[in-house]
């Protein structure tokens, strides 16, 4: 990956782009997850892609290239949600449940939908994007100890949740409270 | 807790890949294009960001430095002196300039040109200071101009901080009694905390200088317009510097504001802008469709403001506003401010680019409904032609 970020950096835009397709994934779900409708994500996306594109070469150290990647994107979305935060409240947006056919995704967007906002975005970025607490301080620019406590608070509450939502879950006899 | 078997049910889910909806896909396609076609440009480091800039880093800095020597032995010696020398020429020109320079300019369609036809050189008189130094940094306001509804003013920073000058932006910042904390600056206007649009700052338009224009709406004041006489004070104690898409330093509490340097200091500013509404055209009106109602629209020189009105039933649909001229160009939307109503309706101002169009289309759209396959916009929620003076 690492070289691939090298190449980009000089010129190759085939190479960018298998780079952003290489973390399209992680992209969407962070910006869905934050912003919860596909129109605001696909606006956020976008314009990471094209500022981080333009600002490549500023990336000094090519192993950052995901965190700073995902430091775009938060900023792009926390504009969005600046800018709508009077808007409507999220609790009442009804589209993760109704526009979602795929089962994966409507698990993924039903866990997402349920979990308190603060505790969401550090979630998604330690299970998902595989970020150490570090990066997820430095990401969201947050004190290691404030990540912690909401890794291990969503973490408690994804488990109430989920054995809520899923009674037959293989580990329920295993956890207790 | 069984931390180790939620943790596997937890990355069992999480990791899982999602269908990218088409919308993304369609974006993204749309952005390679742009990449593939040279529409966007990775910028080239400047030389200060290269190793072998140092040298000449140092340069401009032994220069800088000289020259705030010179300009500062001419101030101690005659302070009245400070009020009268320019300290940029023209704060406008250097903004158009850097705008025309962004990738996105089309995006910006800030009515530059009219807000400086319009802006008046401030006044200089012993009451006012548009011109403040501290710690190497000269902080200027030149020109103001308010429409009634908005109020807009330049602001220049000089520096001769070899660390502060790699910043692409540099935050205003301010504490509040006993609190260490900086924040970013807010503005008084005849004594009442005041936000503008955007954090105060200033762009980085040379070595050394940095520009920007400042936005306030009367909306955010209690009385939400402009008092007659109306006196504006800008206190910073402080500057952050900022670099674009940087990635936060943890170990410097608060980064977001105070940037890889802060330099503390004070600077004042007061000034007296006038409120010149002479060019606005307010069309008081009522055009209905499905419950939406277009009320008021004003246009000032710098922008279209329309109020609307949203029924209760149309809150869950996250209702995205477009409006367009007669001959179907789309204005772009600046901003919008939500008054709730008690009905559980919603009045919105909305700000949109100038135009000199008379003939409008609003069309109101639900952004939570799923797309169609092949549509090209969410279902349509209202369409409204209207017009204005």
């Amino acid at each position: 990956m690492d070289n691939l970020v090298k190449k980009a950096q000089s010129g190759d835009k085939e190479a960018f782009i298998s780079l952003i397709e290489a973390h399209k994934q992680a992209l969407y779900k962070i910006a869905v997850s934050m912003l919860k409708n596909d129109a605001d994500a696909a606006d956020a996306i976008q314009d990471t892609v094209l500022s981080s594109y333009e600002n490549l070469r500023g990336l000094r150290e090519p192993k950052y290239f995901k965190t700073w990647l995902s430091r775009i994107l938060i900023n792009y979305c926390n504009r969005i949600l600046t800018e709508r935060k009077n808007m409507v409240s999220i609790d009442e947006c009804p589209e993760l449940e109704s526009s979602k056919a795929d089962s994966s995704e409507k698990d993924f967007l039903d866990l997402l939908k349920q979990l308190e906002e603060q505790y969401r975005i550090v979630l998604l970025l330690f299970y998902v994007e595989g970020f150490s607490i570090k990066e997820i301080g430095t990401i969201l620019e947050m004190n290691e100890n404030t990540v912690k406590t909401r890794l291990s608070r969503g973490r408690s509450n994804f488990k109430k949740l989920y054995l809520k939502e899923h009674p037959d879950s293989k580990y329920k006899m295993e956890v207790q409270e | 807790m069984n931390k180790l078997n939620i943790d596997r049910e937890m990355n069992e889910l999480l990791q899982n890949d999602i269908k990218i909806p088409d919308i993304v896909n369609e974006r993204l396609e749309i952005s390679y294009e742009k990449i593939q076609n040279g529409e966007v440009h990775m910028k080239r480091l400047r030389p200060q960001q290269r190793k072998k800039g140092f040298y000449k880093a140092l340069t401009i800095a032994a220069a800088a430095a000289c020259f705030v020597l010179i300009l500062s032995g001419i101030l101690y010696a005659n302070p009245a002196l400070a009020r009268d020398i320019p300290i940029l020429g023209n704060v406008f020109g250097r903004l158009q300039e850097m705008r025309e320079k962004t990738p996105y300019s089309e995006k910006d369609k800030t009515a530059y040109k009219n807000i400086e036809q319009h802006s008046k050189p401030l006044k200089q008189e012993a009451d006012f200071i548009t011109t403040a130094q501290d710690q190497g940094i000269t902080m200027s306001v030149s020109e103001a101009y308010c429409d009634g509804v908005d109020l807009y003013f330049t602001l220049s920073l000089r520096t001769d901080d070899a660390v502060l000058n790699t910043a692409d932006s540099i935050d205003l910042l301010s504490y509040r009694k006993d609190d260490p904390i900086a924040f970013w600056s807010w503005l008084e206007i005849n004594g009442e905390e005041v936000y503008p649009y955007t954090t105060i700052s200033a762009k980085k338009s040379e070595e050394g200088v940095y520009v920007g224009l400042l936005r306030v709406s009367a909306l955010n004041l209690k009385a939400e317009v402009f008092p007659e006489n109306m006196t504006v004070t800008l206190n910073a104690g402080g500057m952050g510097a900022h670099k674009y898409n940087e990635i936060p330093d943890p170990n410097i509490p608060n980064y977001a504001r105070t940037g890889f340097k802060t330099v503390d200091g004070s600077w004042k500013l007061r000034f007296q802008p006038s409120i010149d509404a002479s060019d606005n055209q307010t069309t008081e009106l009522y055009a209905e469709n499905n419950g939406v109602i277009v009320q008021k629209v004003v246009k000032t020189p710098t922008s279209t403001h329309v109020t609307v009105y949203l029924p209760g039933s149309f809150a869950a649909k996250n209702p995205a506003l477009a409006l367009s001229d007669g001959a179907g160009n789309r204005l772009y939307q600046e901003t919008a401010k939500f008054f709730p109503q008690a009905n559980g309706g919603q009045i919105q101002q909305a700000v949109f680019n100038y135009t000199e169009a008379s003939d409008f289309t609003l069309r109101v759209y639900d952004k939570n409904a799923k797309m169609e396959e092949g549509a090209e916009m969410p279902p349509l929620l209202a369409e409204i032609p209207f017009s204005s003076n």
